[in-house]
């Protein structure tokens, strides 16, 4: 096993970690093929701060805040391959949260990436989870236990009824040539901020971005996000599951932000 | 002479006073406990806020919308708390909430708040954190 630490981000990456993000092919899949452009405003690097700051000191809106008060636990993929599943069922839990569905219904990701690839464990990338969670609707973890791969649960009448329920998401994607500017501009909107599901290309990895964040460097500032990992609440010591990329390595390979989710009643 | 008469009275005029003291007691305080213990038929209570939000809100109306510090006075109150885009289906969501969905759709971005006798009542969203937190707060 060989750990990996760097400055620009603020965790050691462990060899041994399952990631599974395939970098998306943009001549297959183009931009904007399955959802329409983020349709949120974007702001001036020059605003950032100035915004970053307001979301944290006095509106407590980042949807970092809203998952943290509502007490939602870093998923876990286990030593699967399916993180671009688990980043969008975390940001699509983010925006449970802060519609009021209290408490966050326990939904299982891995149900859905392993229906969606035949239950097989393979990679995928993150407009590709999208589509299959509006597709397939995801069970929650109460009638699809744990990591199972019975392809007879997909049959069984709860999770035929629970994944009724979990399917109507509304999703955005961010232009490739202004990522990080959307990105940015959908965590500390002060209007309407929304969680975004991001991909990085250099880690293999996708997560689910909660924050935008922003440090001193010397003469200038440095920009980063926050996430929730899918390796469980041990992962990163005291940030219990997680973390914070800066600088380049915060640019996105691949970006989706969740608007809206489909109004559930509370269980 | 002993007046045994007199002395064997004293107790029935004890009595008596203390029926007299107990009646003025429930009929100067008793409807005020009563009002405690039973609550006034139809003095309503508030018991769900919902936020109809539009992109093309007001930044002070989408701050208050989204803060958890709305969220917590809602929690420490006892309110439900939800939040929709207006236009969002509410298929598979309580009947309550489909109701105060319908009346906050009428002219979004709009606060509905719904109280214990199923009476809605709808507002603009406020313009920041301490005025919603004030609308929520003067109607519970």
């Amino acid at each position: 096993m060989t750990f990996e630490s760097s400055s620009e981000y603020d965790f050691e990456i462990s060899s041994d970690d399952p990631t599974g993000y395939v970098p998306r092919d943009y001549e297959e899949f183009p931009e904007f093929c399955f959802f329409k452009p983020y349709e949120g405003p974007v702001y001036p690097r020059r605003d950032w701060v100035e915004l970053i700051e307001l979301q944290r000191a006095r509106y407590k809106t980042s949807p970092l805040l809203v998952h943290q008060y509502n007490k939602i636990e870093p998923m876990n993929q286990g030593a699967f391959g399916y993180c671009w599943m688990y980043s969008i069922i975390g940001a699509v839990l983010n925006r449970y949260a802060s519609q009021g569905i209290d408490p966050v219904p326990s939904l299982s990701a891995h149900a859905v990436a392993a229906m969606h690839k035949n239950y097989r464990n393979e990679g995928g990338f993150c407009i590709e989870a999208a589509h299959a969670l509006q597709k397939l609707g995801a069970p929650t973890s109460e009638v699809w236990p744990g990591y199972s791969m019975d392809k007879r649960l997909e049959e069984n009448r709860a999770v035929v009824e629970s994944r009724k329920l979990h399917r109507l998401v509304d999703f955005q994607e961010h232009a490739r040539e202004r990522v990080f500017e959307e990105t940015m501009s959908a965590l500390i909107c002060p209007v309407n901020p929304s969680p975004v599901a991001v991909a990085f290309s250099w880690w293999r990895h996708a997560v689910a971005a909660l924050a935008g964040t922003y440090r001193k460097r010397g003469r200038r500032i440095e920009f980063g996000i926050e996430f929730v990992n899918s390796y469980g609440a041990k992962w990163n010591g005291r940030r219990r599951g997680f973390g914070t990329v800066w600088g380049s390595k915060a640019v996105p390979f691949e970006s989706v932000t969740v608007r809206a989710v489909s109004a559930v009643a509370e269980v | 002479m002993v007046d045994i008469r007199k002395d064997a009275s004293k107790p029935g005029n004890v009595r008596a006073f203390a029926v007299i003291i107990l009646a003025l007691g429930v009929l100067l305080f008793g409807g005020r406990i009563w009002s405690r213990v039973q609550p006034t038929p139809g003095k309503k209570t508030l018991e769900a806020v919902l936020f109809v939000t539009t992109q093309s809100m007001k930044q002070e109306q989408g701050v208050a919308s989204a803060s958890v510090a709305v969220e917590k006075v809602c929690d420490d109150l006892g309110i439900e708390r939800r939040r929709l885009l207006a236009g969002q289906s509410t298929d598979n969501s309580e009947t309550w909430l489909a109701r105060m969905n319908v009346a906050g759709n009428a002219d979004p971005p709009s606060l509905v708040f719904r109280y214990s006798n199923d009476d809605l009542e709808t507002i603009p969203i406020p313009l920041g954190i301490e005025a919603t937190v004030a609308a929520i707060e003067a109607r519970k």
